[in-house]
């Protein structure tokens, strides 16, 4: 069932609709918020606000081609709400660039080119010298599939902006496993 | 298409979206292509391994979440919402006279753009469906190589689309609400049928509500669970008959149905649905019975459908052949 559907059954109060919806994203919106924060109960707590107002306020949601994008919109701004929140309270500086821990798991295809350990240590360095925002759409365009556009979106940045930091982000990465790209390249794979 | 790839080096190959779906293996269609793309074009193959090597790398660790966890967030969910009771939102009416003042000034414009009504037009190509929404809230499934057109402006007041080929129609409360085909036109007021006009005939199946079926100054009207149609040899509307509507429009969730029908229709419907030509021996295609295939996997359709005329076939790229065995 295409998405425009299942929203307007959604619009109408079907209950079940909600009950798909909720099946369909809950694992990618979970995921997704741990890389805000470890705290499970937190993203629980907002991934279920999230749903309950879907509820609430089903009559007015605007029209959406795309459900996915629209829960990442909704549970990135609760959490950020949610994070600055508990921060302020601690201490009164400015809220802080959120916090977006990826790690990386290296591919059994690269460990089987003879992959040193030393050379398994800089792809994972490597991506962790990518700075949190340039992890969050690495994360959102390799992990969950986005286009450019619809991470724009979740983010609140314009295309541009998401592109730069993609392209920022590859040639980072692509400097650290220079020496893996080059020993991959005469291993012939 | 093709010719943008010469110009990329390994940063616009590991952001190509196909490109990356073909290394993460997710997309048969990427692979495909791009397999090809590789062998007719060595001189970039150093870009290529490189690129591999960026989307690999790009590899996140992420435990899946636990099915209990999942469960008991639904469950808190579910009972919050549960008691909500029903309420209705009241909007109070504010008294903005500024409004009316730009209301007036902003008539002369409008009266311009009154008159400027285009026809919107939306075509699915073979092997696609498309759901969409009209501006009165209605959504209309589009199957494949189908055509709809419409007027979008003051479309509430004047709620007539013209179909060719296949659609599921939910029509919100409203207006008279038209579906004008070559054969035939449906008028309803707010409910969910499915329009078919292939080969000249028209099909109509009723799911909920009511319509009206008009064709060559013939009348019918279907009420929820019945059906009527209009084959080319015949000169009047065939008296509403009992249907299996899931059946009918299970297309919608890729599920196809035949009943009495030859085997050439239902070939007809899988060229539709994969985008592939078939050649068919007539002693076959006229097999009349009942068939039933699915979408997504062309060798299991192609078998579901010729198991029971005992058929053999042969798939080379968008080319099929079918014989008796």
């Amino acid at each position: 069932m295409s998405d425009v559907i299942l929203w307007k059954q959604l619009k109408d109060g079907n209950k079940s609709a909600l009950e798909r919806i909720y099946s369909t994203h809950i694992s990618g919106l979970l995921k997704y918020g741990r890389k805000f924060s470890r705290n499970d109960q937190v993203i629980e707590d907002c991934i279920q606000d999230l749903f309950i107002e879907l509820w609430k306020n089903r009559a007015g949601l605007s029209m959406t081609d795309s459900i996915q994008r629209y829960l990442l919109v909704a549970l990135r701004r609760k959490i950020i709400r949610q994070l600055d929140r508990s921060k302020k309270w601690v201490s009164d500086t400015e809220p802080t660039e959120l916090d977006f821990k990826v790690e990386i798991a290296v591919d059994e295809e690269l460990i089987a080119a003879e992959l040193s350990a030393e050379r398994a240590a800089q792809v994972k360095a490597a991506m962790h010298n990518l700075s949190k925002r340039q992890k969050e759409v690495i994360y959102l365009k390799y992990a969950s599939g986005l286009d450019y556009e619809d991470i724009g979106e979740i983010m609140g940045l314009n295309y541009q902006s998401v592109r730069n930091l993609v392209s920022g982000a590859l040639k980072k990465l692509r400097g650290s496993l220079l020496t893996v790209i080059l020993v991959l390249a005469l291993a012939g794979l | 298409m093709e010719k943008k790839f010469t110009t990329y080096d390994e940063i616009d190959f590991a952001e190509d979206p196909s490109f990356i779906r073909w290394v993460q293996g997710k997309d048969q269609k990427a692979t495909s292509f791009w397999k090809k793309w590789v062998a007719d074009n060595p001189e970039k193959s150093e870009k290529i391994k490189a690129a591999k090597t960026l989307v690999k790398s790009i590899k996140i660790k992420e435990h899946e979440p636990e099915a209990a966890q999942i469960k008991n967030l639904w469950n808190k969910i579910d009972a919050a919402i549960e008691d909500e009771p029903e309420t209705a939102i009241i909007r109070p009416m504010g008294r903005r006279r500024w409004l009316s003042v730009a209301a007036a000034a902003c008539i002369g414009l409008l009266a311009v753009f009154y008159f400027y009504n285009p026809t919107n037009s939306i075509n699915t190509e073979l092997g696609e469906q498309f759901a969409y929404q009209l501006p009165d809230n209605s959504t209309i499934q589009l199957n494949a190589d189908s055509k709809i057109s419409f007027k979008a402006k003051r479309f509430a007041n004047n709620r007539t689309v013209h179909l060719v080929g296949e659609a599921f129609f939910e029509v919100e409360k409203g207006t008279h609400f038209q579906v004008i085909t070559p054969s035939g036109n449906i008028e309803v007021l707010g409910t969910k049928f499915n329009v078919n006009t292939r080969s000249g005939n028209l099909v109509v199946v009723c799911e909920e509500g009511k319509v009206r079926v008009t064709a060559k100054g013939d009348a019918q009207i279907l009420t929820a669970g019945l059906g009527t149609k209009l084959t080319d040899s015949k000169t009047e509307l065939e008296k509403p008959y009992a249907v299996k509507v899931d059946r009918k429009t299970g297309w919608r969730n890729g599920d196809f149905y035949f009943e009495n029908v030859s085997l050439n229709q239902v070939v007809e419907e899988l060229e539709r649905q994969y985008a592939v030509e078939v050649a068919i021996e007539n002693s076959l295609g006229n097999k009349m019975g009942n068939y039933t295939f699915k979408n997504g996997d062309l060798n299991k359709a192609l078998s579901d459908i010729l198991f029971q005329v005992n058929g053999a076939f042969i798939i080379n790229g968008k080319q099929i052949k079918v014989t008796a065995k």
